[in-house]
């Protein structure tokens, strides 16, 4: 037992809490955007799994992890459209259609990645790039600041940057006023002249290019290679956190790190003789337990307002 | 012509239309990645029919998606959204597998214990999110999915803490009884008794819900759930045993696919038969015989794909392209849909 | 001061892809500096008439002159930029933007994307100072009041710069404070040179804000006044007009019965406390038609909510053959045979996917001619609903039909076939011709006579005053929540009495004797 709480109460930790959060962040963010224009991104976790896989592809062909990131998130956001596009124009039931996509995108990586390397498993035969490390100057001299917050990948950063850019997309520009008017009063946006399609599909759009850059650190941060399955819930995790979040860009990132938390802490416990799937599952406890908390609050209000 | 003949005549074109621009698609997709694309395509579509073990992967495939498939379609059908059978069918797996790994000798009561509890434990899992459901309308779909995790973890550590088999390397259980297990029924395949369990099911499912006052209840509530409340049904009730019953089938699922082909329980992440459950309810438009029938279209085109890629370049996994190309097809109504609006609006006139 | 036409209406004609006429041969001009208030009974066209002001719909014949010129819009956004602006009776609103943020929204200041909503900041406080609004602009709107989100509402619309404004019913939501408020705001914006174009139906209202009178009946202009020329009397005759009369003595059968529905003084309490129902008390006997008649929004959804279950009473108590059901669920009461005939068909009265079958038996399915313990008797249903088409003279394909393929006749056709089959003791109406083809109207008119001379006590909710008339055995008039006048013998009453009343123009003297 001691040794498992020292294990968590160490600078090490904290960084590793940071590095699997940022998948979720960004799941979670590209969420947030979404549902704010009233569509949840059901496909996230497609888009995600697409995203991890052009990432390695695009970076091995072109030898530039650069330009790998930037395909993979254009290909995130390509996919996200697509789901709004069969939502909003052909009127295909959202869950659905995005069960259908993320079932696609799942065996479709396989298949590219087959096409590409004869393996299944993973990428480990192309030479794909991954995106550098930082480290931060003045940081770096700082001995315990040193060990959390630098010498992480590029991407970890960003995750965090992006939380305070949809905030300020969300809440400073006028594409963040027309998502939020759309969500949530449409006859009234549309009355002001707001084309209310062409909001929720950029909204879609922008959640593909966040959860998109999730796929991407997986695949060139966390790991250096895709691998068969390794977006693993993350996506529908992002759409848990943002749902418990009521898609409000402060709770939604508590919610995001709570179970980033918890993932490192099962990692870490691997090592001990707790039960690591047991611990795994509190966040998911957590979420259930906060909608069902939400839902009877708006049942009863409602009672007494009938 | 009446409408229901009009309706069944346009779904059978439909369906037509949409197998056609299928074929045409996955031709095209041969085309594309393989080098010999005929040969591949003419795998696909007839690999399977070319032996009797082909035949029997198929319908051994077919078996848990045709009941995720049931059991999603009558959540669907009764207008709930819930993804909940993918954690039922690994949790209902180690429910079914601790019945099935004592040494009871009760002879094949076991087997019957084993099924039961696996069904008794999907429909108390499900009873869970149908009723925060009915009773506060809480989402379905972000709870069950939650469940999905939640039944995960809890089956994950029974089978290490319980259930583990102490000789072997991975975390497998202890070896089946024998009486605990599924009998084949066709030899030369897996096919197991299980098959029988899925046609019994399946006709009781179209019983209850075309048949029944019950079944009768649940689709007035899919159509319109004001309607439904408006005139006297009760909500909650209707929602609660739509979800309980289709944990049961889940469940009941579960265990047929792993009593019926395996030895022991070997799982170590979720199946996967939730989402294919969904998958096919959604090609079977949610009535269970097309669930069935689309389970079956579904094992057949995978086992297509699994006989190509043995025998050419091209991966099992371009299954995926076929599918996608079918099921938003499907669902998105775009095929034929002037057709169709054509024929109502000709008929209209006719009346006047 | 000079008038001068700023907008004019040239044979406006307006039809429906489904052959509805919603107007025809209008014609209208509105004049700078005046109110112009559009009156009419529901159904007369006002809105659709409106929607084509505003840019929601095209007229299908006739022009519109802005200022002399032809125009034609293709948005609500064409008609904005026109200087045309519309107070919606549905409050256009984000409830979590501040006012300023949705005074700007749609037209927001940014640069490069980013928001600048503090650069238009003073306009709009200038804009307050002028028009005298009394708003803080960083409130967010959840929290205002409905006066004050009207002022919201009006403050855009002149954030837009329009010359013309429509309000659609907009003292509709307001308390006689507020109502006065916004008169004495309307004033001000005429004499601002603005154009005031004001719907409604509370002609006393009308009479006390308006410069001139447009009355409008089935879709058509009937005249235009200068309201200091006119009296409300004269403007209620003719908004309800000479209309198709139904006569139906000759079905009606002498009947006596005991009290069916007794309600004894309800109140019902809304969600904003406010007191929608008050001290309601009145029977329904068997073999007698009741109607309730009112102007829209005088508590008849809430009493109907009340009676069938959907709401939950504040105070009093509902007897339903002398049991007291105001605390039962739906199901209990239909069992005590309550039937319902729903206002709005699609949303509540049907399932538009599902066949005529499995709509003609919802509310009936457990009783044992249809069904067993378990299983339906597929063979009955089939009978009943062959026999009911039948009845009913429901035009499909057979009972396979999907309710999305009928007409709205024959839909509602299906409804009321579905709730009088169980002959029950007590059946509320609601709007039972709504939207309904004259044929089709009379034949449900002459089912729920049959109903009635078979004993069913019937409580029908019309807002067609000649239904009312000719189908009723005794009206009772709704009017603020309150019941203002019993009316027996209506028939032999004028439209105009009855107008009178339904206005809160006259008031009964309470509980005069009763008696048949």
């Amino acid at each position: 037992m001691n040794n498992i709480i020292s294990h968590i109460f160490n600078v090490e930790f904290i960084g590793v809490i940071l590095r699997l959060s940022t998948p979720l962040l960004f799941a979670a963010m590209g969420n947030v955007v979404s549902d704010r224009a009233g569509v949840t991104n059901i496909g996230m976790e497609g888009s995600m799994t697409l995203a991890a896989f052009s990432g390695v592809a695009i970076s091995a062909y072109t030898g530039s992890a650069w330009l790998g990131a930037a395909g993979a998130v254009a290909v995130s956001i390509l996919f996200s459209c697509f789901l709004g596009y069969l939502n909003l124009y052909l009127k295909t039931n959202i869950i659905m259609a995005g069960i259908a996509l993320n079932t696609f995108a799942a065996s479709f990586t396989v298949f590219l990645l087959y096409m590409l390397t004869g393996q299944k498993a993973n990428s480990a035969a192309i030479a794909s790039k991954q995106l550098p490390v930082i480290r931060i100057p003045v940081i770096e001299k700082i001995p315990v600041l040193k060990e959390i917050l630098s010498g992480h990948n590029v991407l970890v950063y960003v995750s965090l940057l992006s939380i305070a850019a949809v905030y300020f997309l969300l809440n400073k520009t006028r594409l963040g006023m027309h998502i939020r008017a759309v969500g949530e009063n449409e006859t009234a946006a549309s009355s002001v002249g707001i084309r209310t399609k062409k909001v929720k599909m950029e909204a879609l759009g922008i959640s593909g290019l966040i959860s998109g850059l999730g796929g991407v650190y997986m695949s060139m941060g966390y790991l250096s290679m895709f691998s068969n399955g390794m977006i693993a819930g993350r996506g529908w995790i992002g759409i848990a956190a943002s749902a418990m979040g009521r898609a409000k860009v402060i709770p939604t990132t508590i919610s995001a790190f709570l179970f980033g938390v918890f993932d490192s802490v099962s990692n870490e416990m691997q090592l001990g003789n707790i039960s690591a799937e047991l611990i795994m599952t509190l966040p998911y406890f957590a979420v259930m337990a906060g909608m069902v908390i939400y839902s009877v609050k708006r049942t009863k209000k409602e009672q007494k307002n009938a | 012509m009446s409408d229901k003949r009009l309706e069944l005549k346009f779904e059978m074109m439909k369906t037509a239309v949409v197998v056609l621009i299928t074929l045409v698609v996955s031709f095209l997709v041969f085309l594309i990645f393989s080098k010999e694309p005929v040969y591949s395509f003419q795998l696909l579509l007839a690999g399977p029919l070319l032996s009797i073990r082909n035949l029997g992967n198929v319908i051994e495939a077919a078996l848990p998606i045709a009941f995720a498939g049931i059991s999603t379609s009558l959540l669907f059908k009764s207008g709930l959204f819930n993804l909940g059978a993918e954690g039922i069918f690994y949790f209902s797996g180690i429910v079914a597998t601790a019945v099935a790994v004592q040494p009871l000798h009760i002879g094949k009561i076991q087997l019957l214990l084993a099924l039961l509890a696996a069904a008794l434990a999907g429909g108390a899992a499900a009873s869970i999110s149908g009723f925060f459901k009915a009773k506060y309308d809480a989402n379905e779909l972000v709870i069950s999915l939650m469940m999905n995790t939640i039944l995960y973890g809890f089956g994950f550590y029974i089978l290490k803490t319980k259930l583990k088999d102490l000789d072997s390397v991975g975390v497998v259980s202890m070896p089946f009884a024998e009486n605990a297990k599924l009998s084949t029924i066709i030899p030369g395949t897996r096919i197991s008794s299980g098959l029988i369990i899925l046609i019994v099911l399946t006709a009781l499912m179209w019983v209850l819900l075309y048949k029944t006052k019950y079944g009768y209840a649940m689709r007035i509530t899919g159509y319109n759930k004001k309607f439904a409340v408006y005139s006297g049904m009760n909500f909650f009730v209707i929602t609660l045993m739509v979800h309980i019953l289709s944990g049961c089938i889940a469940g009941l699922g579960s265990a047929v696919e792993i009593l019926g082909i395996s030895d022991r329980f070997t799982w170590s992440a979720l199946p996967g038969y939730g989402f294919d459950g969904a998958l096919v309810a959604m090609i079977g438009r949610n009535h269970p015989i097309g669930s069935v029938f689309a389970a079956l279209g579904l094992a057949y085109l995978r086992t297509g794909c699994m006989i190509t890629a043995r025998n050419t370049d091209v991966p099992s996994e371009v299954a995926c392209i076929v599918e996608i190309t079918l099921v938003l097809l499907i669902t998105s109504d775009i095929v034929l849909r002037r057709y169709k609006q054509k024929k109502i609006m000709e008929r209209g006139r006719g009346d006047e | 001061m000079e008038s001068k036409k700023v907008l004019e209406l040239y044979d406006i004609e307006k039809i429906y892809g489904n052959g509805v006429v919603a107007n025809k041969e209008i014609n209208i001009a509105f004049e700078k500096n005046e109110i112009h208030a559009i009156v009419g009974e529901n159904g007369a066209g006002k809105t659709t008439l409106m929607k084509m002001i505003f840019g929601l719909e095209e007229p299908t014949k006739g022009k519109i002159l802005l200022n002399g010129e032809e125009i034609s819009f293709k948005s609500p956004l064409d008609a904005a930029q026109m200087g045309i602006g519309m107070v919606h009776q549905h409050f256009m609103l984000v409830p979590s933007f501040t006012i300023l943020e949705n005074i700007l929204l749609g037209r927001e200041p940014a640069s490069a994307g980013i928001l600048k909503l503090q650069k238009e900041r003073e306009n709009v406080e200038a804009l307050c100072r002028e028009y005298q609004f009394d708003l803080n602009l960083d409130d967010r709107v959840e929290n205002l009041n409905v006066g004050n989100k009207q002022k919201v509402e009006i403050l855009k619309v002149l954030y837009q710069k329009a010359d013309i404004i429509i309000l659609d019913e907009p003292t509709a939501v307001l308390t006689p404070q507020e109502t006065e408020k916004l008169f004495q705001q309307l004033i001000l914006l005429k004499g601002m040179g603005k154009t005031i174009i004001f719907i409604s139906h509370k002609l006393n209202e009308v009479k006390q804000i308006s410069d001139r009178i447009t009355v409008l009946r089935k879709g058509r202009v009937i005249s235009t006044h200068i309201t200091a020329e006119v009296e409300a009397e004269q403007i209620s005759e003719l908004m309800i007009g000479r209309r198709v009369t139904y006569s139906y003595e000759e079905l009606r059968e002498k009947t006596s019965g005991e009290v069916v529905l007794s309600v004894e003084h309800m109140t019902y309490r809304n969600k904003d406390g406010k007191e929608a129902l008050k001290d309601i008390d009145f029977q329904v006997k068997a073999g007698e038609i009741v109607g309730i008649v009112g102007v829209e929004g005088n508590g008849q959804t809430e009493l109907v909510d009340a009676l069938f279950g959907y709401k939950k009473i504040t105070s009093g108590a509902i007897l339903l053959n002398g049991t007291d059901i105001s605390k039962m669920n739906i199901k209990s009461r239909r069992n005590l045979g309550l039937s319902y005939i729903p206002e709005d068909r699609m949303v509540q009265g049907s399932a538009a996917d599902g066949n005529i079958r499995e709509n003609i038996i919802s509310s009936f399915y457990c009783e044992p001619s249809v069904s067993g313990r378990v299983f339906m008797k597929n063979q009955a249903v089939s009978e009943v609903t062959d026999e009911l088409i039948g009845r009913f003279d429901i035009l499909c394909n057979g009972a396979d039909s999907k309710i999305s393929s009928l007409s709205g006749g024959n839909i509602q056709k299906v409804v009321f076939a579905r709730e009088s089959y169980m002959s029950g003791r007590l059946m509320i109406a609601e709007q039972p011709t709504r939207g309904v083809d004259v044929g089709s109207a009379s034949l449900i008119h002459k089912a729920l006579i049959k109903l009635r001379n078979e004993g069913t006590a019937i409580l029908m909710f019309s807002a067609d005053l000649s239904e009312a008339q000719a189908v009723c055995d005794k009206i009772l008039v709704l009017y603020s929540g309150e019941i203002k006048a019993e009316l027996y013998e209506p028939g032999r009453i004028t439209e105009k009495e009855i107008g009178l009343y339904m206005l809160g123009l006259k008031q009964q003297d309470k509980k005069v004797s009763g008696g048949n």
